[in-house]
């Protein structure tokens, strides 16, 4: 029972590291600019066929998609938040909705259309090897994957304490008359922040891709963990999302085996969920950016 | 004004008269033709719009292919060689509209209905055959209750019974183990959590333990969640000699590729859906070497005739035939059976002639010797087959008699492959 217990606690931070990335790209959003972004697992799904063509038709390994999505997915939220978020920011929220779930519409409905419903997975000869720490069975490229996806939160975070661009950022967050009013420039801010959001949800779905199947409406389920993520982090929150992220993956995770059935694992989750937002609705780091 | 309209009675007038002269021409070279033998109109009830439509249409093609062999052999001979026509009626997936396609197609004069597809829909539709007294075949449709405690005259269902799935899958259990000396003692099912798992689930706890196959755990599951990890481990911990899994294509795929991951060396027995979607070997390459699962059908079945009707249905239709192609195929086959022993397309004596059906040994492809239906209307000897992925190829293993390989029994360690 012990073994099994350490296993899914294991399995549990390892996926719980790749929901953390996710969230954090929905938090960034939503903390700069105050849009709930409905699309968010719709450009997971873009990243995890991004890495799939151009492994399959270019021989690109994963790992070097990964890097090249970065800029990518930065340039497509960029173009995303001035051409279509933009007009609605100062709309009422149920406007913004709309065109964030027309958004997901849209992408999925292309990926239908361009990619056929059939599900894909990339098969590579490295994709379901392990090795074993006391009994505990830890696949290597999950481990990358929750690795480079906490490196990649940190390194979010960094820049949003250190750099300029990112203090501009947070201001813009905590404050947007008085950001203007020192003379940031609030609608580059937010293209930024959009695109920011966007390259890390794409590199969330690389990094799924050895391990995980693609397919047009995969991202569903990752969106309504990412939503309950943050709001467990705390909305706007980046350690939130980082912490969230990994308590929600453990939660499941052990869900899975001490709970009657597996099928019950969302109620565990929800559960603690809940439980957070009776004791402290802010969420557990709510309040502040970083 | 006047003069306008004068001008278009009159052409209107003129057109007419062309119209009728050409229908009676029609009719006369129809009724020449007919002297010789009318066209029998068999009516195909299937979902051919809507969601469910891919399955609807693939469905049809069996039929389809089967009507186009029995014409080009000469019709039904005692007929005076009478074509099959198709007429369609288009449920959309939706069981209301399928009652009103059904009321439709016997008023228009269909000799028997087939279809339709989904249980949901098959189960009101016979209802309303057997108060119009219409002949009705189930090829495909598995629901138990369409046959069971009805006592309908006029539904002859094909297609084996969704607790046959149960009964085969475990029967397979039991008779390789004790033909290879590796028994299968113990088993865990898991299962995805919809009304198709559970109801799966529930036969085959119910058939293990009439076998005497312990079953360690039952374990359900959400479908499409992005881990299982700590699930497959319980899975592993409780040392089953097989895990019997239902599952759709994803959860499938999910699952085998966490098993390989945790190394779990335990045969996959899977419940067709996920498990015999061509996308289960896509996805996995060679990881999905080894899985079982149970099926309808396969063309390399031992049976003749059976590979030659997957190329003819290969090359007509550009893809492989499936389970349920072959069963349409089959039901067709059944219903000319029927035409030609009762001579006549009167739907009481084509009902009888049903009753009789007796399609033995090579004449009937699917996997089990006769077609013959019980006093319910169900094809009493019905039974799946087995199938394991050999060498990224889906191959028939069980029953003995029909299947062309061995399984491999046990199967062999992950890190051994």
């Amino acid at each position: 029972m012990s073994t099994l217990v350490a296993q899914a606690i294991v399995s549990g931070l390892l996926i719980g590291g790749v929901f953390a990335l996710i969230a954090l790209g929905l938090t960034l959003i939503f903390g700069v600019m105050k849009i709930i972004n409905f699309a968010h697992g719709d450009f997971l799904m873009l990243g995890m066929y991004f890495a799939f063509f151009l492994s399959v038709m270019a021989g690109v390994n994963p790992y070097i998609s990964a890097l090249l999505s970065l800029p990518l997915f930065f340039a497509l939220g960029w173009v995303i938040q001035a051409r279509l978020i933009r007009p609605v920011l100062d709309a009422p929220e149920n406007i913004q909705i709309l065109v964030t779930v027309g958004i997901s519409l849209v992408l999925q409905n292309a990926a239908l259309f361009l990619f056929s419903p059939d599900f894909q997975s990339l098969r590579l000869s490295y994709g379901a090897q392990t090795f074993s720490v006391a009994g505990v069975a830890v696949s290597y490229v999950r481990l990358i994957a929750c690795v480079v996806s906490l490196s990649t939160s940190v390194g979010v975070f960094l820049f949003l304490s250190r750099t300029d661009t990112g203090k501009a950022l947070r201001a813009c967050a905590e404050q947007q008359t008085g950001a203007m009013v020192v003379g940031i420039d609030v609608g580059r801010m937010y293209k930024i922040a959009f695109g920011l959001g966007t390259a890390c949800v794409a590199l969330a779905g690389v990094l799924m891709t050895p391990f995980f199947y693609i397919a047009p409406q995969v991202g569903l389920p990752f969106t309504l963990i990412a939503f309950v993520t943050v709001v467990l982090g705390g909305l706007g929150s980046v350690p939130g999302a980082l912490v969230g992220g990994l308590i929600i993956g453990v939660v499941e995770s052990l869900g899975e085996i001490l709970l009657p059935s597996p099928s019950m694992k969302q109620m565990a989750t929800f559960s603690v969920f809940l439980l957070i937002l009776l004791v402290r609705p802010q969420g557990l780091l709510g309040g502040r950016m970083t | 004004m006047t003069s306008v309209a004068s001008f278009i009675t009159r052409r209107a007038a003129i057109a007419g008269a062309l119209c009728a002269a050409v229908t009676t021409a029609t009719a006369v070279h129809y009724s020449t033709s007919a002297k010789a033998a009318d066209d029998i109109k068999v009516g195909i009830l299937l979902p051919l719009s809507g969601s469910v439509a891919p399955i609807g249409i693939n469905n049809r093609r069996g039929h389809e292919l089967a009507i186009e062999e029995i014409n080009a052999a000469g019709g039904i001979k005692s007929l005076g060689g009478a074509k099959l026509v198709m007429v369609d009626g288009d449920t959309q997936g939706n069981p209301n509209v399928g009652i009103q396609e059904t009321e439709k197609l016997a008023r228009q004069g269909v000799v028997a209905i087939m279809g339709a597809y989904q249980s949901g829909v098959t189960f009101p539709t016979t209802q309303i055959a057997e108060k119009l007294k219409v002949p009705y075949i189930d090829p495909v449709a598995i629901a138990d209750s369409i046959t069971e405690g009805r006592n309908f005259k006029y539904t002859f269902k094909v297609s084996p019974k969704a607790s046959w799935y149960a009964r085969d899958q475990l029967n397979f259990l039991k008779s390789i183990g004790e033909k290879t000396g590796h028994p299968v003692k113990s088993v865990v099912l898991m299962h995805e959590d919809t009304l198709f798992g559970q109801s799966s689930s529930k036969g085959q706890a119910k058939y293990a333990e009439k076998l005497g196959i312990k079953v360690l755990d039952k374990i359900a599951y959400p479908k499409d969640t992005p881990d299982l990890t700590a699930t497959v481990s319980r899975v592993k911990s409780l040392k089953p000699d097989a895990l019997v899994l239902v599952s759709y294509i994803s959860d499938a795929v999910l699952i085998t590729k966490t098993m390989k991951e945790l190394g779990v060396n335990i045969p996959i027995v899977g419940t067709s859906a996920g498990h015999i979607d061509p996308a289960y070997i896509a996805n996995l390459g060679p990881l999905a070497n080894y899985s079982f699962t149970v099926g309808e059908w396969n063309p390399d079945m031992k049976k003749a005739g059976a590979q030659e009707i997957n190329e003819r249905f290969e090359k007509k239709f550009g893809i492989p035939m499936n389970g349920h192609a072959a069963e349409t195929y089959m039901s067709t086959m059944v219903l000319r059976d029927a035409l030609e022993k009762a001579g006549s397309t009167d739907r009481e004596k084509v009902r009888d002639a049903l009753a009789q059906t007796e399609i033995c040994g090579d004449r009937n492809i699917l996997p089990y010797d006769c077609i013959k239906f019980d006093a319910s209307g169900q094809s009493e000897q019905g039974r799946l087959g087995i199938l394991q992925v050999q060498n990224g190829e889906f191959v028939s293993v069980w029953p003995e008699q029909i299947s062309p390989k061995q399984a491999v029994w046990p199967v062999p360690a992950w890190d051994k492959r």
